[in-house]
């Protein structure tokens, strides 16, 4: 895939290389991350340009879940739309991390054991007030990478 | 000012440049080939909030160029005990060095790529929007707050 991460390479150290590996995340794998990560941006397009949203979320089965109120924009414009939802985990010092991206069509729960059960999930949004509406981000793609750093000892040489 | 209907804090555009000034990494949403695009990057931020990233002929990333494009960084405040996000909503565009006014001042900043190897891509986000919102601890606490770059 290609990506501002997509890329491999090197560099050294003394007489020990750091080569850099990035691996694609399985898709159970990204789902176990997701759920692990309590926060990610929900990016939407309004008016022809994307915007971007800091959320919380919960991971129910294979589907994200975002509960909020009637009136934010959240809700007033996103739900219908198609979203890119990504969590990530970086370390910038040590350039190592991690990043899921959830692409799907994002939906408000209606379905009365579907609200039951989505209130089993613990999921407390940011903002206060009444939150009494679930979205689910219904996906039909699922990404993710991980980026390690190893030390390798076969001397200095480049390839990056 | 805390927004009362939800309780979360609207930060005035000085702390949002404020905490702009310090972010390397965040990352960028914009549309490509129909598609929408939101990876981490790796940045520099100018005073004037202009988002520099760079990137090489491989990444989709460089299809940002002359697009609207958003960038989010946030974090943790370990002072004030906040979660806090900063957007910067504007055109991307390439910063080429013969006919940019601002490409030797952008071109000079210290964008360390996340990944080795060639990045001679230079691309600026320029600011057409600047805001930021700040989560309170206990809040943030009660909420499982996280910031999304660990540090």
């Amino acid at each position: 895939m290609e990506n501002s991460l997509a890329d491999t390479g090197s560099d050294t150290i003394e007489q020990q290389r750091m080569v850099m590996t990035i691996a694609e995340l399985p898709v159970d794998e990204c789902w176990r991350r997701l759920a692990q990560a309590p926060a990610g941006r929900l990016c939407f397009v309004e008016a022809g340009e994307p915007m971007v949203l800091p959320v919380n979320h919960a991971v129910d089965g294979h589907r994200l879940v975002i509960r909020t109120a009637r009136e934010t924009t959240l809700h007033r414009i996103a739900v219908g739309r198609s979203v890119a939802y990504e969590a990530d985990a970086l370390t910038p010092v040590t350039r190592e991390g991690w990043s899921v991206v959830v692409r799907g069509l994002i939906e408000e729960l209606t379905d009365d054991d579907e609200l039951a059960r989505a209130r089993q999930l613990g999921l407390h949004p940011w903002a206060s007030g009444l939150r009494d509406h679930f979205l689910v981000v219904q996906p039909w793609a699922v990404t993710g990478r991980q980026i390690e750093m190893r030390l390798v000892d076969d001397g200095g040489e480049r390839d990056g | 000012m805390a927004e009362e209907r939800t309780g979360l804090v609207v930060l005035e555009i000085d702390e949002c440049r404020r905490l702009l000034a310090d972010a390397v990494i965040g990352r960028v949403a914009f549309q490509a080939y129909g598609s929408l695009e939101l990876l981490p990057v790796n940045v520099a931020v100018d005073p004037d909030g202009t988002v520099v990233f760079r990137t090489d002929e491989s990444s989709v990333l460089t299809q940002a160029g002359g697009q609207a494009a958003v960038f989010e960084t946030d974090g943790f405040d370990r002072v004030t005990q906040t979660g806090w996000s900063v957007c910067v909503r504007g055109a991307t565009r390439e910063i080429t060095a013969g006919d940019d006014p601002a490409a030797g001042r952008l071109l000079d900043m210290s964008v360390i790529p996340w990944a080795p190897g060639q990045r001679d891509r230079w691309f600026a986000i320029a600011p057409d929007q600047i805001t930021g919102r700040r989560i309170p601890v206990v809040r943030g606490a009660e909420m499982g707050w996280i910031p999304g770059v660990v540090s």
